[in-house]
């Protein structure tokens, strides 16, 4: 007992000092009132939570939710098809591949969303390539709008989704897809009744990864977004540093906060359930319980 | 009864391996067929041709006198019980066996009676919400099993039934499936390694060695009249005397002459005989071999006794069965003399 405690109080010394401390810290801020030069006047109040709900800021909140949404959904449907594929290969070429999908990683975030823009662009390499085969006349607007940043969102996330689906898929093994076969099942009956329910945490892992970064990502949405469509993470960026509102700053930091715990609690419930289910995909050894 | 099952001339590769190597052999009506082999010698990839997961290189697929060849897994009115059952972990015992009749439409009362009575006939009707974790490995078997026959098929095959059982459970195990076999009519085709488990359950066997059979028979045939040193050694205990046949007599140093079956050509050959079919007496007896007792371990009713017999380079090994006037007075160094009858001797060429 005494030894775990040990093994344990680095991280938890970090957890505490690094993340719980600085939560409590902005939750604290979110309760008080701005000074007129920046600053923070020590009135409690609940006013900054109530400018959160208005008008202006919840539409923000609302498009927010609604591009991190998109952006999971399609990273899903992308990663999905990606990770199964990934999972039937044999085991050496497994491995290759799940490397190849890590391999963006291998350079700078910023580098990469950059790099978008130079192929997006009116004059970039994919409207120039198509006006120069005659397919369009005018240019596609492919940047600054919200089909760019949840193409960047996407790009960026869709590694995390094939790597958290691959181990939930490949860890499911044939002979419960070939257990479904053999009694009558067809291909798709068979994903739909046994692979996906059973790969239903891999996905939910999956989603809560890209959503929660993409709720609070400030770079793409500034760099694709071209500043058009501000999100959560910019709206918290220029309170901060532009509006030198650090109060309203905090209170909708704590606002993302708090969803984003809700999140991961509902994906760990959701995973605590079905590793009570895993025991029964090992091949059963020797019986110690009589029947 | 008629031929249900028909392989014919079955070969299955995988790159340079050849798993199945020409393989024909019938199943009938009915019957409880046995699989039996050492580890790689083909049986399970035999079974899954037979369950429509491996398409067959060459060869047909027979059952009920139409072509199976070609039909896919979920086609074929044929069901396999897993060696790891394979249950759905998201799914009670009452979906598991629910699965494969909503397959085929079934639904609503009927659905539910038809799972209610698979689960009855293995006494899993108090299990039916349970999930697969919450149940032991034989409740696991007997919900995989009721998973199967529910959907009536023509042929069930059952990859290693019992081998991931426990001794106890596995003797209990036995006398329910060849229950089950004789209640509900429907050919078992089991694959095994445990030539015991494949001795008690089939009425018929086939053994295979490296992609081919070595000998289909009953078991008792295969017993008494194993065809080659394979099968004698692979099923039970078996005592090997090596020498030569010439004129229709087989000759070994330490143990003479004896009559050989007409038509065993001339050259080296073993002559082969169970242990319990070892005469052992204490005074000399006409052709008897004279031999000197190496061991003896009491076996809870039988004595096995090692004998040293000279100019043999293994001793023979004997069975004594419990009431043998010998069985309690064999001790190490005793002189015996050992004696069988011909015709429960084989002699093997190869």
């Amino acid at each position: 007992m005494a030894r775990r405690t040990i093994l344990m109080a680095p991280g938890l010394g970090y957890l505490a000092l690094l993340l719980i401390v600085p939560c409590l810290i902005i939750f604290a801020y979110s309760l008080f009132e701005r000074g007129t030069y920046g600053g923070i006047v020590y009135d409690p109040t609940l006013e900054n939570y109530q400018r959160a709900a208005s008008s202006l800021f919840a539409r923000i909140f609302l498009d927010s939710v609604r591009i991190a949404a998109t952006a999971t959904i399609v990273a899903l449907l992308v990663g999905y098809p990606a990770a199964y594929a990934i999972a039937q290969q044999p085991r050496n070429r497994q491995m290759a591949l799940l490397v190849l999908v890590m391999l963006p990683f291998w350079s700078n975030y910023l580098i990469r969303t950059y790099a978008w823009i130079v192929l997006l662009n009116n004059q970039g390499l994919i409207n120039r390539t198509l006006q120069g085969a005659g397919v369009i006349e005018q240019p596609l607007p492919l940047l600054y709008n919200e089909f760019a940043i949840v193409l960047g969102l996407v790009y960026n996330y869709v590694p995390f989704v094939i790597l958290a689906l691959y181990s939930s898929i490949s860890r499911l093994g044939p002979e419960l897809r070939e257990a479904s076969f053999d009694l009558g099942g067809s291909a798709w009956t068979t994903f739909r009744r046994v692979t996906l329910p059973l790969t239903v945490p891999g996905i939910a892992a999956g989603a809560v990864f890209v959503f929660v970064l993409s709720i609070g990502n400030f770079v793409t949405p500034d760099l694709l977004g071209g500043g058009q469509r501000p999100m959560l993470g910019n709206l918290i960026y220029s309170q901060y540093l532009s509006a030198r509102d650090w109060p309203m700053g905090s209170a909708l930091g704590f606002i993302l906060v708090v969803i984003m715990l809700a999140l991961l609690f509902g994906q760990a419930i959701l995973s605590a359930r079905a590793s009570g289910e895993g025991e029964a995909r090992i091949v059963p050894q020797p019986a110690r319980v009589a029947a | 009864m008629s031929v249900l099952l028909q392989i014919e001339n079955v070969t299955k590769r995988f790159g340079p391996i050849t798993a199945v190597d020409h393989i024909s052999l019938e199943v009938k009506d009915g019957e409880f067929f046995a699989i039996l082999g050492p580890s790689g010698c083909g049986k399970t990839t035999l079974l899954r041709v037979i369950a429509g997961f491996e398409p067959p290189d060459e060869g047909r697929v027979r059952l009920a006198g139409g072509d199976i060849t070609e039909l896919k897994a979920n086609r074929r009115p044929v069901n396999l019980m897993f060696q790891s059952y394979a249950l759905f972990p998201h799914m009670t015992a009452f979906g598991n066996v629910a699965y494969g009749l909503e397959m085929e439409g079934v639904q609503g009362a009927e659905l539910k009676k038809r799972v209610d009575q698979a689960l009855a006939m293995v006494r899993m009707s108090e299990f039916a919400a349970r999930k697969p974790n919450q149940l032991s490995g034989g409740q696991r078997q007997r919900v995989a099993l009721a998973r199967a026959l529910v959907k009536r098929p023509k042929v069930l095959l059952l990859d290693e039934p019992l081998g991931a059982l426990d001794r106890k459970l596995r003797e209990q195990m036995q006398i329910e499936l060849k229950r089950l076999q004789q209640d509900t009519g429907i050919a078992f085709v089991v694959v095994t390694h445990d030539q015991e488990e494949a001795l008690t359950l089939a009425d018929r066997i086939a053994l295979l060695d490296r992609g081919r059979i070595v000998q289909q028979a009953t078991p008792r045939e295969l017993y008494d009249k194993p065809v080659n040193r394979f099968a004698a050694d692979f099923i039970g205990l078996m005592n090997f005397i090596e020498g030569t046949v010439a004129r229709s007599t087989f000759q070994a140093p330490g143990i003479g002459r004896l009559p050989a079956p007409n038509g065993i050509a001339d050259g080296p050959a073993a002559l082969a005989i169970r242990p319990e079919r070892v005469q052992v007496r204490d005074a000399a007896d006409g052709a008897a071999i004279q031999g000197q007792v190496e061991g003896a371990a009491f076996l809870g009713q039988d004595v096995i006794a090692h004998v040293a017999v000279a100019n043999l380079p293994r001793p023979i090994v004997a069975r004594l069965a419990a009431g043998h006037p010998l069985s309690e007075k064999l001790t190490r160094g005793q002189q015996v003399w050992l004696n069988w009858q011909a015709d429960q001797a084989v002699i093997l060429k190869d």
